[in-house]
């Protein structure tokens, strides 16, 4: 099977599941086809503890929703998963490339992408 | 006992207390100041001369029995940095002290016929005013412990640094916090020149005696006062332990470098490679393995529950610097190419003694590396800018003009302003509803001027598209006027966070406002209250001569693409000419 590297950066308290404090990087070599959620599953991050996560700088995730999960990650992509206790305010990413799935999931919802959290 | 506007007239040094008007009886903090100004100030004077003044309020709920996180003071004057209408506001001691006095507002206006500089203070008894020259030329931090050990009762110090003495256009007004350090600061748009023509120093404010705030109806203070308070504890961002106690407001410097909205190296790039180092998880990193005095979850002012300032220590343990606030660190470390905590700490520090703006300033240093005149990343030559700026030199002057008179000094294209000012850490290129308040707030390129309230809290309902243009201009006007409603409350803009997604919250603001002031109020009435003030100051700037010509972003942003997502500036101006065309309805 062939294989792809990715860049992995964890903020806040999930360093810790990298072997960071707050900020830890690494270097991750995946199959080919794997998925954010595979990489998640890989360093036991808990989904409901990610919130903002950004796949080549391209916002993603929210706070609440899991619609990264089966992005299906490509060789050099740069990962970066942010904690629950990290602040976003909307008109800081009002306008913000967003990924396909992740503008499918705000367009059904009611506010569309106001709101800090959703559950 | 009725509330008083407290007027100094620095032209035969003489204090009076009046009534309020039945005008401005309704409005506090931003309202108040721009009404002031409105009303007081020709919009076309010159900013330094005689005829400007400054405006200093403290919120509704300023000074009221334990309102969370409600400690801003607003300063309003006509800006000698943008030359229009001006509200910059800061936490520290000064609002509640204020307030507790009974003071809706204190005014300051005229010159010294002698050109002095002058030391005032403020207490239960009345005004002394007191020759500074003895201060002149101090920074901050010394004139702050000076005025301390001077005065009793630990009061609020309100001043400017030298480069506030020099009415240079950078110059901020510096508010102690509750240790005294001066890095409490109603930083943008140069209204610590309009204070230094003003001939004022330093102001003391000692509220010990004073009359205190009444409460006009306790019972619905009570209880909205714990309504907002209950939203600001639970919130993920604003809670013991959240996003804000934890990291300050430094916390976004890693997440807005991952989003390619991190405006680097004189805003030619979007992301920066050293953005981690100097993020709010580094300075946290360091007040933990440095122990000392070192702090997160400071409070900025009496009564703050989401403590978003630190003290940042040295290798000691020993003071070195509060507060190392996100755009701080932006403007003068990723703005400038530079990656070294301990340089953003001193450059705070610099700007805090001589009395800048830390956006502008490190704006400006960032224009002096695009001109060629230092390197990017040149820590060492960026020092010296600081004192050149402190001694006044030739370059000094021109440095502490901002953003726009380095460029011209220096013959730099890439300005990024807006009305004179330059623009915070959110590229309106790759951020565009960020780029549409930029646009049009009277205030200047400023990111607090449109702080987001969900459509439907703030009764405008709808959806949000964050991909349609057309929706951005309606959604900055909403946001403006909540954040002018906001600003004129006393409370702390952070509590928009919150309020967003808790609507008690939202509810516990406008009701807490009625509670104290007895004026009916509910959320409902919060965008209107909020669009009254947008119109005023509006207005004033039509007549200072802006059109909606000046409601644009620079020409760069719509030529070079931004990378990483290689993006342009593509906001149709319609959009934006649309966000203020109804105050002549």
């Amino acid at each position: 099977m062939a294989t792809i590297q990715i860049t992995l950066t964890l903020y806040g308290p999930l360093a810790k599941f990298a072997g960071g404090k707050y900020i830890a990087q690494k270097a991750v070599e995946l199959e080919e086809h794997k998925t954010i959620r595979d990489l998640m599953d890989k360093f036991e991050i808990p989904y409901d503890q990610k919130s903002y996560l950004f796949i080549n700088n391209i916002l993603s995730d929210m706070p609440g929703l899991n619609a990264s999960l089966n992005e299906a990650l490509k060789d050099n992509a740069r990962v970066g998963i942010f904690s629950q206790q990290h602040m976003y305010p909307y008109q800081y990413r009002d306008g913000l490339p967003m990924s396909d799935a992740l503008t499918k999931e705000l367009s059904e919802r009611e506010g569309g992408a106001m709101h800090n959290t959703y559950s | 006992m009725a509330k008083q506007i407290l007027r100094i007239n620095m032209s035969d040094l003489s204090a009076t207390y009046e009534d309020v008007p039945e005008k401005w009886a309704k409005w506090a903090g931003r309202g108040l100041t721009s009404l002031i100004v409105a009303d007081e100030v020709d919009p076309t004077c010159h900013p330094l001369g005689p005829n400007n003044k400054l405006a200093i309020a403290p919120g509704w709920v300023s000074g009221s029995p334990a309102a969370p996180s409600s400690g801003r003071t607003s300063f309003g004057a006509k800006s000698p940095l943008t030359g229009g209408i001006k509200e910059a506001n800061s936490g520290g001691l000064s609002s509640q002290k204020i307030a507790k006095l009974g003071l809706a507002a204190i005014i300051i206006e005229g010159m010294p016929a002698d050109g002095k500089f002058y030391e005032i203070f403020v207490n239960k008894d009345g005004v002394k005013f007191e020759d500074a020259a003895d201060l002149l030329g101090k920074g901050m931090y010394e004139t702050a412990d000076l005025m301390w050990e001077k005065y009793d009762n630990k009061p609020a110090v309100i001043g400017v640094g030298p480069v506030g003495e020099r009415k240079l256009s950078n110059a901020g007004i510096s508010v102690n916090d509750p240790e005294n350090s001066p890095g409490r600061y109603a930083g943008r748009g140069g209204l610590g020149a309009v204070m230094g023509a003003r001939g004022v120093k330093v102001m003391i404010v000692d509220d010990k005696g004073g009359p205190g705030v009444e409460i006009a109806d306790m019972d619905l203070f009570k209880t909205a006062r714990k309504k907002v308070a209950d939203a600001m504890g639970e919130h993920a961002l604003t809670k013991v332990e959240g996003g804000l106690w934890q990291f300050g407001t430094n916390v976004l410097m890693n997440i807005i470098n991952e989003a390619g909205g991190l405006p680097t190296r004189n805003f030619s790039a979007g992301q920066f490679e050293g953005a981690a180092k100097i993020s709010g998880e580094a300075v946290k990193e360091n007040i933990e393995i440095r122990g000392g005095v070192g702090k997160y979850h400071h409070a900025c002012h009496p009564g703050c529950i989401m403590q978003c300032s630190s003290i940042y220590p040295n290798t000691d343990g020993s003071k070195f610097v509060s507060v190392i606030e996100y755009e701080t660190s932006w403007a003068l470390g990723a703005n400038c190419g530079i990656d070294d905590l301990e340089y953003i700490a001193q450059a705070t520090w610099e700007c805090n003694d001589i009395g800048l703006d830390t956006i502008e300033a490190g704006n400006t240093i960032a224009i002096a590396m695009d001109g060629g005149y230092l390197e990017f990343g040149d820590t060492e030559g960026a020092l010296k800018l600081f004192d050149e700026m402190r001694d006044g030199t030739p370059l000094g002057r021109v440095l502490g003009q901002g953003v726009e008179a380095t460029a011209k000094a220096f013959g730099v294209y890439r300005v990024p302003t807006v009305k004179g000012q330059s623009m915070p850490a959110y590229e309106p290129r790759a951020i565009k509803g960020i780029g549409v308040t930029y646009a049009t707030t009277v205030m200047g390129a400023d990111h607090t001027a449109g702080y987001t309230i969900a459509p439907e809290i703030a009764g405008v309902g709808g959806k949000v598209d964050p991909l349609d243009n057309a929706d951005k201009g309606d959604l900055s006007l909403t946001f403006q006027a909540a954040t002018a409603f906001i600003d004129s409350t006393g409370y702390c803009l952070f509590i928009a966070f919150p309020i967003l997604d808790i609507p008690e919250g939202w509810a516990g603001m406008a009701e807490s406002v009625a509670g104290v002031t007895g004026i009916e109020m509910t959320g409902d009435d919060v965008i209107a209250i909020g669009k009254e003030v947008l119109k005023i100051e509006r207005l004033f700037n039509e007549a200072a001569g802006f059109t909606p010509a000046d409601d644009r972003l620079p020409e760069f942003m719509r030529d070079e693409a931004l990378p990483p997502h290689n993006v342009k500036w593509d906001m149709e101006d319609e959009v934006l000419d649309k966000v203020f065309d109804w105050v002549h309805d």
